[in-house]
């Protein structure tokens, strides 16, 4: 499964700007265009669907109280959607407990329609497997893995979210994919030496 | 030279890690806004097995990772979103009024705190005006205020009393210039005050005219110009030579002649030095007993200003009374000879409470 292509810039800069107005169907085009994103973002993090839904909606609803806020800069307004994204999944964390286990029958239920049980199963483990390597990765590479790979934002617009430069982005998306690389070969040789 | 050699390759290891960043981070880019396959931009690629090994995690992760929101579930969020945004928009509007940050801000605090600068600094300068001299530039703004403060008293009496107390405020800024050392204020100062008591007079006649007691203003208005008359000896002598000379060429013109009780030519105690006219004459100032409840007979220069009976006569406001350019000393009658009417009674019985004149 695949995002469609990333809304253009121009047309989210007049949906953010007629939103500020208090236009309220223009923030709903905002939500169509975005929702995804957040969404795939924030259940990666909490592994539930219901907490990820409930959590995407007080995101958008926390963006539209505080949209008069929001200063449109070049990095558009994704930075500033998924800083509120951010802060929401860690008041989740607080308020829950850092638990980020769930069942695997969610992880397969997930998947697209026409894909076999089998099929998806093995992407779940699979699924299981990189979310636990990601688990064990640095709180910034992860959120740079997550933001990149996941929510499909740009070295700039990560920079804007952690507050890095486009560089120092970069740098940290190169080593969290090694170290990634390293879990994930690492877990498999233990497997092998168990098996064996 | 080992140390050089660990440095050189520290540095090309860091390079090389940059390049490698980079290199990945161009390719994550044309992935994710679907411009080029990975697989066709590997093939520009160096053979870089741990580069490719990367690209096909990242890859991997995107592929696995990737998850939508089910359309019925983004529909029925999009809705409660959109119902929850509206009702925050209404209250915002309602209850966030006056005290919503941004309204409060910039649609109430700023005006007021602008509002509240304004006032401040302009009873500053109201204040700072009320001792202001003609030489000052807050002159205009006290004379404003004299007018606004002419303008809101309710009826004639009360007109006519803030026209005195104004004429008396030009005295004290006449001795204030001449104490300065800036005599060349005290003709214009004088003709001001002149006006002034002349509107004071015709005010008084008006409101005797519709009945008022006046008693007291006509008292008020002699006091004044008493006190005229004792700043004028007080301070002609400190006067240039062609000032007093303009002073006395118009008292002469405009000054009553000796009165019974205390001519000029037979009060050379108070006289002035000569050329300087009989100014120093006291005012007889009529007790306002002398004067009962009928008006007292106006001075020339005030009739002149009073219409006939009937009809309102205009009552001239300050900025026309206390102009120097416009102002006469009408309230004193011309000829030498004759007394002041008003200091000793009404010349001629009024007719319905109306001057004869």
């Amino acid at each position: 499964m695949t995002f469609k292509r990333k809304p253009e810039k121009h047309k989210l800069k007049k949906l953010a700007q007629r939103a500020q107005k208090g236009n309220a169907e223009a923030f709903g085009q905002i939500y169509d265009q975005l929702h995804n994103q957040v969404y795939a973002y924030v259940l990666r993090q909490v592994r539930s669907r219901t907490d990820a839904e409930d959590i995407v909606a007080e995101i958008f609803l926390s963006a539209w109280r505080n949209m008069d806020r929001f200063d449109w800069k070049d990095a558009g307004l994704e930075p500033w959607l998924f800083r509120i994204a951010r802060n929401s999944v860690i008041d989740h964390f607080r308020r829950v407990g850092r638990s980020r286990e769930s069942g695997l029958g969610e992880e397969i239920k997930e998947r697209a329609s026409g894909e076999t049980v089998e099929d998806a199963a093995e992407t779940a483990w699979r699924q299981r497997e990189l979310l636990a390597a990601i688990d064990r990765l640095s709180d910034e590479q992860r959120q740079v893995v997550l933001l990149r790979l996941v929510a499909n934002l740009s070295s700039r617009q990560i920079g804007e979210v952690l507050e890095k430069s486009e560089g120092a982005v970069k740098a940290l998306q190169y080593r969290a994919l090694t170290n990634l690389r390293d879990i994930l070969e690492h877990e498999n040789d233990e497997k092998y030496e168990k098996e064996k | 030279m080992m140390r050089n050699t660990r440095k050189k390759n520290r540095a090309m290891v860091s390079s090389s890690e940059e390049i490698q960043s980079q290199v990945l981070d161009s390719c994550l880019t044309r992935e994710i806004l679907g411009q080029e396959g990975m697989a066709s931009r590997e093939t520009g690629l160096p053979d870089d097995p741990e580069l490719r090994g990367l690209l096909d995690l990242a890859r991997d992760c995107r592929r696995t990772l990737a998850v939508a929101l089910p359309p019925e579930a983004a529909a029925a969020g999009r809705e409660d979103i959109l119902k929850r945004a509206r009702n925050f928009t209404g209250s915002r509007k309602r209850s966030g009024g006056l005290f919503s940050g941004k309204l409060l801000r910039g649609r109430i605090l700023r005006p007021l705190g602008i509002a509240a600068i304004l006032v401040v600094l302009l009873a500053g300068a109201a204040l700072a005006s009320s001792t202001a001299g003609p030489d000052s530039f807050l002159y205009p703004l006290k004379q404003m205020l004299e007018k606004a403060r002419y303008f809101s008293a309710m009826d004639d009496r009360s007109k006519a009393r803030v026209e005195v107390s104004h004429a008396n405020v030009r005295l004290d800024e006449l001795l204030e210039m001449v104490d300065a050392g800036k005599p060349e204020y005290v003709s214009q100062l004088l003709a001001d005050f002149d006006g002034r008591i002349g509107s004071a007079q015709t005010l008084a006649e008006r409101a005797a005219a519709q009945g008022s007691p006046v008693e007291e203003i006509l008292a008020l208005i002699d006091s004044a110009q008493a006190r005229r008359l004792t700043v004028l000896n007080e301070i002609i002598d400190k006067l240039p030579a062609e000032i007093r000379d303009a002073i006395a060429r118009q008292e002469d013109g405009v000054m009553p002649g000796p009165v019974p009780e205390a001519p000029a030519s037979q009060a050379p105690e108070n006289s002035i030095p000569a050329g300087a006219g009989n100014i120093g004459a006291p005012a007889p100032v009529a007790p306002p007993a002398a004067v009962p409840d009928a008006p007292r007979a106006p001075t020339p220069g005030a009739s002149q200003a009073s219409p006939p009976a009937g009809q309102s006569p205009p009552a001239g406001p300050p900025g026309q009374a206390g102009d120097p350019g416009n102002a006469q000393p009408q309230a004193l009658p011309s000829s030498p000879d004759k007394p002041r009417q008003h200091s000793s009674g009404p010349a001629e019985p009024p007719v319905n409470g109306v001057p004869a004149n």
